[in-house]
């Protein structure tokens, strides 16, 4: 029996990634949410006033919000029978070897450890509410440049965060920004001074363990004048029969001439609702690129968003899904012009299969004050068989004569004559669908680091022969 | 109908919740219900006489809220009293059209029968009093039906005009539809479509929308039948604060079926465009084909446009696109048609009315076209 279910795409998940630890967590609140538990979330991190009246007015925010009208179907989310508070240990761990032995055992097996010493100057790793663990090499702090968990960082840095917080993704923008604002907990800080580039990749890894449980982490990234960043990310959660609530908030700061790469690869459970709101403001000359992978989770609603306020500053949005069976990838990406002479370019590429769901939603918008934009967005879907959907939702808004924007978009199943060439070169049908999605979602493993790209294509393949065969 | 047009929820868009669009239809109904039928018989003839002074176009009737003018009899058409259950054949979605519905006495019956080859001109006139006569046309199998629906105003008051068309093409027939709306600036343009294709049977349509103040398109073309063919081609000129929202849907829903979508749009001064086409294929449609483009053009320095070209793919061997192209006028060509002795404006409307040369090309009626064409003009000339 054990063998029948490892045999499944579930049970493949499973044992790489969907396994629970039986940890004793040091503290949970109780189940739901209300300003009692805000407070004690609050209380337990011992943060500042400013910041409980922050989380408290966007409760209230968070009551009066609804729920989106459009998109997937949310109803399967208890707002009631969600854990918003874990931690599973009492003090974050100085080194790796003070790291519970359990939780020690979750990210070896994860391999996490073993990528933070050959691939990142700094890692981070958020285990259910908090993060457990960060390194950063001595180098990176002797630039001054300050990659620390969220929470430490209100007590330690309280003028930036004070600053900055909320003024990119702020709680009036959506119910699920609201409800981060409200209960939110780890998520990392990152700061890079004027001029300084950082040459290898920082890293972030999040983990949802426990049943019934919402991760809210807080993501802030400022990178100042002239300054360059790679940020990425990882998640994966443990499996479970009920639901589990990811919805986190990413606000970003490219200040003129820096360059920010924000990665995400989305590996989470298929139980998991992941809602998240990504939002940069890019300003002169700076550069923002999303590189969003999403093959995880049950419900995956995410749009990277780019305000482009500066002249000149660019931004690029490069979104993967693949949605399988009970999936729903909703995703895309959003591009504002605000600013004259500024460009964009959205690539999204979906493969939908064994039933899967696969949506794009995008906006580009051009505001009166930016003359010369110019915008490109690519949509190409893949169906591979007739039970999977894809739908594409662009949107286009222009208020400029000299704005220059295209659009295009294409859906259907793999080329006959390409699975027929690669099969008269001796293939079989299985590694010729294979090697044809892996090519077609070339752009994002080329985006990654050599070793997560060759993860990610073993993921990819495991992924489709499951589904092919 | 009151009931149905309480019954559909409003409309969910900002454009119309935050006011940009205000669409009274409730209101200039109430306000025409008093009003003296400013149009006689005579005056309308006195309009068409005008018209085809400029035109070569012969219409087969004119028709306006309160009567019609028969200048050709032809068995094929017939204006008949509107009744309820005519609603049934009409999927209503949309609350304008409701609303319209309820105020229709009279609708016209189009009647192709099998094998016969019918060639058809009306021109509608919008009065004081605002049209509303649906348009039922049934094309028999094998006929063949080429269909020329213009749209004008004499209205001096704030009215509506609206085109709601019922189309059913049968096994192997075909129909070439042409739509003109060049109503005046007092005019809210109301168009609705409701087509159903059966096998083999080919669907042509042209939408020509230059007049009116608002106008608000809801078109449903539906692919049925197997090896059925729907291509749509919508053109659009705007000028001064004209405001178009233009909504298309394509639903293949049989094998083999092809579904084309073309929207050219010029806009000029403070108008503004929301071109909204959108391809659904239900998963009945098996090597189904569907393409919707999008282009525009602007020139005004304070235009609007929103592009909207979605999609639903429930099955996956299709062939689905779509492209949107915002940009605007080429420099330049404009520099090399100025370095020719052109001046900029005459250079500009060159290239505008070229812009829409491949759209008219395909009207296959040689004194459609060249009225089309000169329509197109004027209204580029900013007259």
């Amino acid at each position: 029996m054990r063998k029948k279910i490892n045999e499944t795409e579930e049970g493949a998940y499973l044992k790489k990634y969907g396994f629970n630890d039986n940890i004793a967590y040091a503290f949970k609140t109780k189940k739901g949410i209300s300003e009692e538990i805000i407070k004690e979330i609050s209380n337990i991190k011992n943060e500042p006033e400013w910041m409980l009246e922050k989380r408290l007015q966007a409760y209230k925010i968070f009551k009066n919000k609804s729920m989106p009208k459009w998109g997937p179907d949310l109803g399967g989310i208890n707002f009631n029978d969600i854990f918003y508070y874990l931690k599973a240990i009492e003090k974050k761990a100085a080194s790796w070897d003070d790291v519970p032995e359990e939780i020690r055992q979750t990210f070896d097996k994860l391999k996490i450890p073993e990528a933070e010493r050959r691939f990142f100057v700094g890692t981070e790793t958020q285990y259910d509410s908090e993060v457990i663990y960060r390194n950063v090499k001595k180098e990176l702090e002797q630039q001054g440049i300050i990659f620390i968990d969220t929470d430490t960082a209100v007590k330690e840095y309280p003028e930036i965060i004070k600053k900055y917080f909320g003024t990119v993704v702020p709680s009036t923008d959506n119910k699920f920004a609201a409800l981060n604002t409200s209960v939110w907990s780890g998520g990392s800080f990152v700061y890079v001074p004027k001029g300084i580039k950082i040459a290898m990749p920082l890293h972030a890894y999040f983990r949802i363990n426990a049943e019934k449980v919402g991760q809210f982490e807080r993501t802030l990234i400022i990178a100042e004048e002239g300054s360059e960043i790679t940020y990425i990310e990882g998640c994966t959660a443990a499996m479970y029969m009920y639901s589990s609530l990811h919805a986190a908030v990413v606000e970003i700061i490219a200040h003129k001439g820096s360059h920010v790469r924000y990665a995400t690869i989305q590996n989470w459970s298929k139980n998991v609702y992941n809602l998240v709101t990504k939002r940069a403001f890019v300003y002169e000359n700076a550069f923002m690129e999303w590189i969003d992978g999403n093959m995880g989770s049950k419900v995956n609603m995410k749009y990277p968003s780019i305000y482009l306020k500066g002249k000149y500053a660019k931004g690029d949005i490069l979104s993967i899904a693949i949605a399988g069976k009970n999936q729903v990838q909703d995703s895309g990406g959003k591009v504002l012009h605000l600013a004259s002479e500024t460009t964009s370019k959205i690539i999204s590429k979906s493969v939908s299969r064994d039933g899967g769901n696969n949506t794009y939603r995008g906006l580009v918008y051009v505001g009166r004050d930016a003359s010369n934009v110019k915008s490109t967005v690519k949509c190409n879907a893949i169906i591979l068989d007739k039970e999977s959907k894809t739908n594409t939702y662009p949107y286009i808004e222009s208020y400029r004569e000299d704005a220059n924007i295209t659009h295009e978009a294409t859906a259907g199943k793999i080329g006959e004559e390409e699975l027929f060439y690669l099969m008269s070169r001796g293939l079989s049908e299985e590694d010729a669908i294979t090697l044809i999605i892996l090519g077609f979602i070339e752009p994002l493993s080329k985006a990654l680091p050599l070793e997560y790209s060759i993860e990610l294509k073993r993921l990819i393949k495991m992924d489709m022969s499951k589904s092919i065969a | 109908m009151q009931g149905l047009y309480k019954l559909i929820p409003e409309e969910r868009e900002d454009i119309y919740t935050g006011k940009y669009i205000i669409l009274d239809i409730e209101g200039i109904i109430k306000n025409s219900e008093n009003l003296e039928p400013a149009e006689t018989s005579e005056m309308i003839e006195k309009f068409c006489d005008n018209l085809t002074l400029h035109t070569k176009i012969e219409f087969d009737a004119v028709i306006w809220d309160n009567g019609a003018l028969i200048k050709n009899i032809n068995n094929a058409f017939r204006i008949n009293a509107w009744k309820i259950e005519d609603a049934k054949d009409y999927v209503i979605t949309d609350k304008y059209v409701a609303l319209i519905f309820a105020k229709a006495k009279n609708k016209l019956d189009i009647v192709i029968k099998e094998s016969e080859c019918t060639k058809l001109n009306f021109l509608f006139l919008n009065t004081n009093k605002p049209l509303s006569m649906p348009l039922y046309i049934d094309v028999g199998k094998k006929a063949s039906l080429n269909l020329l629906l213009w749209y004008a105003s004499t209205t001096i008051k704030n009215s509506f005009s609206s085109s709601l068309t019922n189309i059913f093409l049968e096994k192997d027939s075909n129909a070439n539809i042409i739509t003109i709306h060049n109503e005046n600036k007092n005019t809210v343009v109301i168009s609705n479509l409701d087509s159903k294709i059966m096998d083999n049977a080919i669907l042509n349509l042209d939408y020509i929308y230059l007049g009116g103040n608002v106008t608000r398109s809801r078109n449903h073309m539906n692919a049925m039948g197997k090896y059925a063919k729907i291509e749509a081609r919508e053109t659009i000129v705007g000028t001064a604060e004209q405001k178009f929202d233009i909504y298309s849907l394509m639903t293949n829903m049989s094998n083999y079926v092809n579904t084309k979508l073309d929207t050219n749009v010029i806009l000029m001064d403070k108008s503004s465009c929301f071109m909204k086409g959108f391809s659904k294929i239900e998963k009945t449609a098996t090597e189904s084909k569907s393409l919707i483009k999008e282009n525009a053009v602007l020139i005004g320095k304070n235009v609007r446009i929103n592009s909207i070209p979605s999609m639903e793919i429930n099955q996956n061997a299709v062939e689905a696109n779509h492209f949107s192209v915002i940009s605007p006028i080429d420099e330049e060509s404009i520099f090399y048609l100025m370095s020719r002795g052109i001046s900029s404006n005459g250079a500009m409307k060159l290239l505008a009315s070229g812009f829409f040369s491949k759209v008219i090309d395909k009207i296959s009626d040689i004194d459609v076209k060249r009225e089309v064409s000169s329509l197109i003009d004027y209204k580029l000339s900013g007259k």
